[in-house]
């Protein structure tokens, strides 16, 4: 996958969990094109939300992240990056 | 009584009623007796009896059903080594079972180190050379295969009394002219072929190159049995309603809702499903009222003690989901050659079929899938069975497969792949998000649409063979 998907695939997959924080700030179009950085913390996502998001990633990019310490990666753009190099 | 005082009585009872239909004509019972009793003597001369291990090769289905009889009535050991298997896989299986006798139509190719016997076309004998072959002191004994779709295969054992007390669940075959569109090679088509003759019905055959509807109705077909995969093709067949008198029957794997409309709706209002396992026979049936978005198996055949049980071992109220259990006249008490898988399967007097399911409060059996297959995703049980049900539901959808991916951090990731009906276009995420509304945190998290489903002879999809495709970067249609 390349930058480009990773990015769809992690907005997919908030969307999907209900995580609707992105969409209501309007940064969805600013994180799919890299312009922005999002703090994971600022998604407002509970424990489901984010086992449902690294449920997503891993089933479609192979990469496994435990739920717990998805919220120390940081950012959006770390997350992306972390995926990018596995 | 074994199946040859059967067929006499039934020589007695109903002489000219019509035993054996083919294209070549009709044998009545009568004559059928007289083939059998004429085989079972020639068998007997080629030194064939109790302590025989005999390997039948014959592709004619009426012969091939004369040679089960009079092996049955000599009291020989016997197994199919299907004539469309591989010759490496008849010799594995020949060499497992020990078969000291190769039961095939002389010039055919046999396998070495395995006493052939040519099986002569049997014709009905003239009087002078009519004799009574004595019935062997031990009962004849059917070996049949597990289908093998969750595992290796296994072999179970019936002598004649067990095929006979399955038989009598289908006593209803004694009025029906019966015609089974999988070859009496398949075990569950050898199967229901002797229980028909057990019912005193008509056993109809036909050409492997014979077009089915036209063969049917030429030949007074009054009960059809064929695959899941066969009665959805039939239904979407223009000749379907050509069929509105026949009963359908089906089974061998769920039958999804959508199906069951489809031959409601275009082929006939007769529809029967059947579940049932190779080590039991059948165990419960769907009659033509009992079609509905549950997808029942029917309540269990009369004979039949089912239960759910749940991993206490204590029997589940009505609605709740468990494992299946049950006990049956005729049922095989272990697999041959596997203790190990014999002592899993048969505990206490019960069989455990391996499905989970529940019984409703109508008593209608609803099967949610295979134990082994049960997916656990972070402690949550979900059953392939209920995500394909609801992707088959889809408008869009004509056949779905739901399996689990390994996931070190989760269990298991449920997953499904999808084969669209002809003309229709809808995207994986769509499909996923109807998913998600239907099925909650039981849904799939990612569907692949993809051309077809990979399937064994037997019209199962093989799930295993999916798995590759779920890799991320493997193409997806």
């Amino acid at each position: 996958m390349n930058e480009q998907q990773i990015r769809a695939m992690v907005v997919e997959a908030l969307e999907y969990s209900n995580v609707i924080a992105l969409r209501d700030k309007n940064l969805t179009g600013d994180f799919l094109a890299g312009l922005n950085e999002v703090p994971i913390d600022a998604l407002d996502m509970d424990s489901l939300a984010e086992m449902e998001v690294c449920i997503a990633i891993e089933v479609n990019a192979g990469v496994s992240i435990l739920p717990e310490r998805l919220r120390k990666i940081g950012t959006l753009g770390r997350l992306v990056a972390l995926i990018q190099s596995q | 009584m074994g199946f040859l005082v059967r067929l006499r009585e039934l020589a007695r009872q109903r002489p000219s009623h019509p035993a054996v239909c083919d294209a070549r004509g009709e044998w009545s019972y009568a004559e059928l007796a007289q083939r059998v009793e004429a085989a079972c003597s020639h068998l007997c001369r080629q030194g064939i009896g109790p302590g025989s291990v005999v390997g039948i090769m014959l592709d004619d289905e009426a012969e091939h059903l004369v040679a089960t009889l009079a092996l049955l009535a000599g009291g020989a050991r016997q197994i199919v080594l299907a004539t469309h298997d591989p010759v490496p896989a008849r010799r594995q299986l020949a060499a497992r079972v020990g078969v000291t006798h190769l039961l095939m139509r002389a010039g055919a190719p046999t396998l070495e180190g395995v006493a052939r016997v040519d099986w002569p076309r049997i014709g009905v004998p003239a009087d002078a050379e009519r004799g009574t072959p004595p019935i062997a002191p031990s009962a004849g004994t059917l070996v049949l295969r597990t289908s093998g779709t969750t595992g290796g295969i296994n072999l179970v054992a019936f002598d004649e009394a067990q095929i006979a007390a399955q038989a009598e669940r289908h006593a209803d075959y004694r009025d029906e002219r019966l015609l089974r569109v999988a070859s009496i090679e398949h075990n569950n088509s050898k199967r229901h072929r002797l229980y028909c003759v057990w019912a005193g019905g008509s056993n109809v055959f036909r050409p492997a190159n014979a077009e089915l509807v036209a063969f049917a109705l030429a030949h007074r077909v009054s009960c059809l049995d064929i695959s899941r995969m066969h009665a959805a093709d039939l239904a979407g067949s223009p000749e379907a309603h050509r069929l509105a008198a026949i009963k359908l029957r089906t089974g061998g794997s769920a039958v999804p809702i959508g199906v069951r409309r489809a031959v409601l709706e275009r082929t006939t209002r007769q529809l029967y499903v059947r579940y049932a396992a190779t080590e039991c026979g059948a165990i419960a049936m769907a009659l033509p009222g009992d079609h509905d978005a549950d997808e029942s198996a029917g309540r269990p055949l009369p004979g039949v003690e089912l239960q759910v049980v749940g991993t206490d071992g204590g029997t589940l109220p009505c609605g709740e989901t468990g494992e299946i259990r049950l006990r049956a006249p005729g049922m095989a008490t272990g697999y041959v050659d596997n203790p190990l898988q014999s002592a899993q399967r048969f505990r206490d007097g019960w069989f455990y079929p391996g499905d989970v399911g529940a019984l409703r409060r109508d008593g209608q059996l609803i099967v949610q899938g295979r134990r082994d297959d049960m997916i656990v995703l972070n402690g949550l049980n979900i059953f392939p069975a209920e995500i394909e049900r609801v992707l088959e539901r889809h408008p869009a959808v004509a056949e779905a497969a739901a399996l689990p991916l390994p996931s070190r951090v989760h269990g298991q990731i449920p997953v499904a792949a999808v084969v669209l009906r002809p003309g229709e276009d809808v995207s994986a995420s769509e499909l996923r998000r109807y998913c998600h509304q239907q099925l909650g945190l039981r849904a799939p998290r990612r569907v692949l649409v993809i051309e077809r489903l990979p399937k064994n002879s037997q019209g199962k999809t093989m799930k295993r063979e999916l798995v590759d495709e779920f890799q991320p970067g493997a193409a997806a249609a």
